[in-house]
């Protein structure tokens, strides 16, 4: 980019951001209504989180932050996951699956069903088999965080 | 079929941790190869904690050091074990069973023949506990890598819940007390000498497994490797990783 010249994004939107300090590139995105501002300004600041101890044949504990979006400044997207950690005293063949388990529950919708798929789909491609615990305990103690 | 017999006595847990991974490393990669039975102490006592457990969650890391208690992570699952007055065995082959409730079975069905030598009748509960009359006086756990099973299990000799308990964590504090006092009620401990169950758990290897045991030492390759997976173990990288 030659000195002096100003950058032109192709997402104008999100150029606002750089122009704007984040509350007024917020409240611009939130249709300027003072009510889905607020409501954004909570999601962006604030990044819900929550723990659980679940029993399931063994004990999962899980640590998990999570996002309630706002799509387009509009309707609240449905909640999910940003980061989860899971421990406990359960076991999962082979035991180093546990990193692609956590990573890719990141971006999962926090419903029951969701959760579930996803659950089962990761066990499935990563060859996985844990013991202690089936994917629908897992989900539900995911769910449980949600709620403390 | 041939056993090899290892009794290595008491050892630090970071020693007895890096041995397991050292004979299962070594395993992997040997042709020559014959089934492991390892039977051991720790000495200072020491909990250790399973592979997906939280070291700061779990242990309280304070009163380990003032009561002189080591603590380390397992490569195994499974949860958080007081290693004091019991003994511990590993067994590492080659050859197992590809179901892994099959394997336990079997393994821990090791254990219960020999049990039974010394008129102790116990019963295999899944996933990975022995109990006797009800109560569990055995936990066990198990991994895979390339090849090669481990499986450590520890039987209680005798049994301390107040001491165990000032060591660990608990979820909840305010219901520590009701907490120990149903492990109480749940948790036995054979009350024998160590190398009269010893002796015992050898004679049930040898006839699950149809097996001649062969006393025997670590090998100078296991030994080196062990060497160099203590720092591993006594470190907190791999102790504190969660």
């Amino acid at each position: 980019m030659p000195p002096g010249s100003v950058h032109r994004s192709r997402f104008p939107v999100l150029y606002l951001g750089f122009q704007f300090p984040v509350p007024v590139y917020i409240f611009l995105r939130a249709g300027c209504r003072i009510d889905r501002f607020l409501f954004t300004c909570r999601l962006f600041f604030l990044m819900p989180s929550g723990k659980s101890v679940y029993k399931a044949g063994k004990l999962l504990k899980i640590h998990l932050e999570y996002d309630s979006g706002m799509a387009d400044g509009a309707q609240p997207a449905q909640a999910i996951i940003r980061s989860i950690r899971i421990t406990g005293d359960f076991f999962l063949y082979p035991e180093e699956g546990i990193e692609a388990l956590q990573q890719q529950l990141i971006g999962t919708k926090l419903t029951k069903d969701a959760l579930t798929g996803q659950i089962n789909q990761i066990l499935t491609n990563e060859h996985l088999e844990p013991f202690g615990f089936n994917s629908e305990q897992l989900a539900e103690a995911i769910l449980e965080a949600c709620r403390q | 079929m041939k056993i090899r017999l290892l009794e290595t006595r008491y050892n630090s847990a970071a020693w007895n941790m890096a041995l397991d991974e050292a004979m299962m490393q070594t395993a992997a990669e040997s042709a020559a190869w014959v089934p492991s039975l390892r039977l051991y102490g720790w000495k200072p006592s020491a909990v250790s904690i399973g592979y997906f457990q939280s070291l700061q969650e779990e242990v309280d890391l304070e009163q380990c050091k003032s009561h002189g208690a080591d603590v380390v992570r397992r490569i195994t699952g499974g949860g958080a074990v007081f290693h004091d007055q019991e003994i511990t065995y590993s067994f590492i082959t080659k050859e197992y069973p590809v179901g892994i409730h099959d394997s336990y079975h079997q393994i821990c069905g090791a254990v219960l023949d020999g049990l039974r030598t010394l008129g102790i009748e116990g019963q295999f509960v899944p996933i990975n506990d022995l109990l006797v009359n009800g109560k569990k006086f055995s936990g066990n756990a198990q991994t895979r890598k390339k090849g090669v099973l481990l499986q450590h299990g520890t039987i209680l000799l005798q049994v301390d819940v107040d001491k165990m308990f000032s060591l660990l964590k608990v979820p909840n504090e305010k219901l520590k007390g009701k907490l120990i006092a149903d492990v109480k009620q749940r948790v036995t401990s054979l009350n024998r000498p160590f190398d009269e169950v010893a002796a015992a758990i050898q004679k049930g290897f040898a006839q699950r497994f149809q097996a001649e045991l062969e006393a025997g030492s670590p090998t100078a390759e296991e030994l080196r490797r062990c060497g160099q997976l203590i720092s591993k173990y006594s470190g907190m990288e791999w102790n504190g990783r969660i």
